[in-house]
């Protein structure tokens, strides 16, 4: 699958036929499957999907964060450096070396110097991530001496102050710990941390799934707001599809490890494809507007282990027909929308199976 | 399959809360004159007067004092039969705590619960278990609230057995049978034999559906039933609980935290802040028309794709979290978070004044000095946030 460079910018991380185990043998379970899904320059790319769905094993696999038993079975992810950077995020004195680099491949130094530099990732549970026992100003200094040997204390000081300030935390907290800080607080300071190398994607797994909706309103217009400001692209994930549709550019869903249908938010919104995207979409009673009968969709959530020959969708899906029970559907672009993917048969105008790869 | 909308919603409505009291002293014995005057076609099935709820704190509080977390404070809440009445609120806003209250899981600290119209004791024993059998709750985890170690036919045969008079085991396993397919188990047999973990999430649910229903309850308390289910099936879970309360003639309490999920299923609406009622009514009025500002809040807070174009990077304003109960604000419990705060609202709690822009009849209402009536003159220019966002 080629990437689409649309409007927002070039390809700045490419994933592609990126695939994640757990388990080894026959009975590993594919928790990624697959998966081709582009991040452009400034963009912000929502991927939203049910538990199980393999979004946030995706988000780990990316940063190289997963962990055992999960292991990375094949793939690439090219991340593409700003001009002037060599592939540890440094700005190089001599000749840029040209192309993307695999984040797969990389050493485990090159993998410290990238990771802060050029990606960053917030976690859901900002209480699980910050350390208890250090303050927030030892823990944003902690990532600065490492990635900038020779700051000072002072200039860590006034660094970790003016993040504070820029995502909305009196600059006076950050002596305070963890415990001291409300929920809405300690997300902040994560995504206070996130930005401080400047980093060119940050990733945010369920950011504001443990906030109220007032505080969770208040957090994402911080993050839109700095998103303008530093220009950093995001990928955001969640589940709550109505939220995504609101701050993403463009929206992947994932369902059973697989992306099966990304389109611009938009789109998504307005004119859903895929019977589960379409179902999901109905999932959520809108606030304004006329009451009405609204289903959900019926069925189970996939199981992992025991996923169903064809289209991991079909036994909840009201138009599968046999070809689903018998085909993987591939991602494909249905006529006349040239930035939608699409793994579905409805519509196909190959009807037949033979455009399998 | 369940109702059709709005026009039963608003028809149907009955004056819910005590008429709004014009005198700041809402709740508690001085309402309960309202009981005077029952005459209306319904009265409610369960009803909570002037309750609250509180807890010692771990810590004690300034001077050595025991400090007291304020939970719930005097909500006042009837659930009728047929009806579906939704408590939304924020996580610690004591919404949960009214569904313990009312599932006499808590005694509360103030306040009394009637079951069609008789105070209820607190004895526990054989008068708890008769209660029991009217009041059935459905909690929010329902990977926590059954037994791994038992099959479905188990939980369901339980209470059949307690609280039921069934002849013998064959009686048993058929009512078994039809409460699994009430919920839609079906084939029944084979979730009969299963255990929990051969279960999904909103399998679960159901079966947790299935045993408050064993005992043919008139009352049904739901804390958060959907919100730990994955998004696509939620809906399919409340249609099924609409259903079947319609079925048979439940009253049925929601408890959520998502105020869009409330006016789809509920008829009526009540809105939770910092352990008080702050506006109550029917579920279009709540969410249409809020009159209070923290109701306002809330709805412009609540994501939806359809305001897409509404979000900008423009600075937030912070309004601040909820307060901390152990030591709760003076006066209304929103003031520190409203723009539209005024000095009366840091002294005094408001009590519940009619909500301007909905007929009288519908009960609307909202505990807010702005909408005291001997304020009408400001509120054309007090009125700003009901559309667009902050």
């Amino acid at each position: 699958m080629s990437p689409v460079a649309s409007a927002v910018g070039a390809p700045l991380l490419e994933i592609r036929g990126l695939t994640v185990d757990y388990g080894e043998g026959p009975g590993a379970v594919h928790a990624v499957d697959n998966v081709d899904l582009v991040l452009h320059r400034s963009e912000t790319l929502g991927l939203a999907g049910e538990s199980g769905s393999g979004k946030s094993t995706l988000a780990h696999a990316v940063t190289r964060l997963l962990r055992p038993p999960g292991t990375i079975t094949g793939g690439q992810v090219l991340y593409h450096r700003r001009e002037g950077k060599d592939a540890a995020g440094h700005v190089s004195d001599g000749p840029a070396r040209s192309g993307p680099v695999n984040v797969l491949d990389m050493t485990r130094p090159e993998l410290r110097a990238f990771r802060w530099e050029e990606i960053a990732i917030v976690f859901q549970s900002a209480m699980n991530a910050l350390n208890p026992v250090h303050t927030v100003l030892a823990q944003i200094a902690d990532t600065l001496k490492a990635h900038r040997p020779g700051i000072t204390r002072a200039e860590c000081r006034e660094r970790a102050a003016h993040l504070l300030t820029t995502v909305g935390v009196p600059a006076a907290r950050m002596s305070a710990y963890a415990h001291e800080l409300s929920g809405g607080m300690r997300q902040r300071v994560m995504i206070a941390m996130a930005l401080a190398l400047d980093p060119e994607i940050l990733v945010l797994d369920e950011p504001t799934t443990a906030l109220d909706v007032v505080v969770q309103r208040e957090v994402l217009a911080e993050l839109v707001r700095l998103r303008e400001e530093f220009g950093f692209s995001v990928l955001f994930i969640t589940h709550d599809l109505s939220l995504l549709l609101e701050v993403a550019d463009r929206v992947a869903i994932m369902y059973a490890g697989r992306v099966i249908e990304s389109a611009p938010a938009e789109e998504v919104y307005r004119d859903p494809v895929h019977p589960y995207t379409r179902g999901l979409v109905a999932s959520f009673p809108p606030l304004r507007g006329p009451r009405r009968e609204l289903a959900g969709i019926g069925g189970s959530p996939p199981d992992l282990r025991a996923l169903p020959p064809g289209c991991a969708f079909s036994p909840r899906c009201r138009h599968a027909f046999d070809r689903c029970t018998r085909d993987l559907p591939l991602l494909r672009r249905p006529a006349g929308a040239p930035e939608r993917l699409v793994a579905c048969h409805l519509d196909d105008p190959n009807g037949s199976a033979d455009d399998e790869r | 399959m369940t109702n059709d909308d709005t026009a039963p919603v608003r028809a149907a409505e009955p004056a819910k809360e005590p008429p709004p009291a014009t005198v700041p002293a809402p709740g508690g014995p001085a309402e309960a004159s309202a009981a005077e005057a029952p005459a209306e076609e319904a009265a409610p099935l369960l009803e909570a007067r002037g309750v609250s709820r509180h807890y010692p704190a771990r810590h004690s509080g300034r001077l050595g004092r025991r400090a007291v977390v304020h939970a719930v404070d005097d909500v006042s809440l009837a659930l009728h039969r047929g009806r579906i009445t939704a408590v939304v609120g924020e996580s610690g806003s004591g919404k949960s705590t009214i569904a313990r209250v009312l599932a006499r899981l808590e005694p509360p600290t103030k306040g009394e619960l009637l079951l069609d119209g008789r105070p209820v004791g607190r004895a526990r024993g054989s008068a708890f278990r008769r209660y029991l059998g009217q009041v059935q709750m459905i909690f929010q985890d329902p990977f926590a609230s059954l037994n791994p170690f038992h099959t479905v036919e188990h939980h369901l045969a339980r209470p059949l057995r307690l609280h039921g008079s069934y002849g013998g085991k064959a009686e048993v396993h058929a009512e078994v049978l039809r409460l699994l397919e009430r919920v839609s188990l079906t084939p029944a047999e084979q979730f009969a034999r299963k255990r929990p973990h051969e279960l999904s999430g909103g399998q679960r649910q159901r079966v947790s559906i299935a045993r408050a229903l064993a005992v043919r309850p008139e009352v049904l308390l739901a804390d958060e039933p959907v919100s730990m289910l994955d998004v696509s099936i939620r809906l399919g879970v409340l249609n099924l609980l609409r259903a079947l309360g319609h079925e048979d003639g439940l009253a049925l309490l929601y408890i959520t935290h998502d105020i869009a999920s409330a006016r789809y299923f509920a008829d009526s609406v009540q809105v939770m802040y910092a352990g008080r009622l702050v506006e109550g009514g029917p579920a279009e009025a709540v969410t249409q028309t809020p009159a209070h500002p923290y109701t306002q809040l809330l709805i412009d807070s609540a994501p939806d794709p359809d305001r897409r174009a509404a979000v900008t990077g423009e600075r937030a304003e912070r309004l601040g979290e909820a307060p901390d109960l152990a030591a709760p604000p003076s006066g209304c419990r929103f003031h520190p978070r409203c723009p539209l705060a005024m000095p009366v609202c840091r002294e005094t709690a408001p009590p519940h004044f009619p909500a301007p822009g909905s007929p009288p009849e519908d009960g609307h209402w909202a505990a807010c000095w702005l909408h005291a009536p001997d304020r009408q003159d400001r509120h054309d220019d007090q009125q700003p946030m009901t559309t667009g966002r902050r």
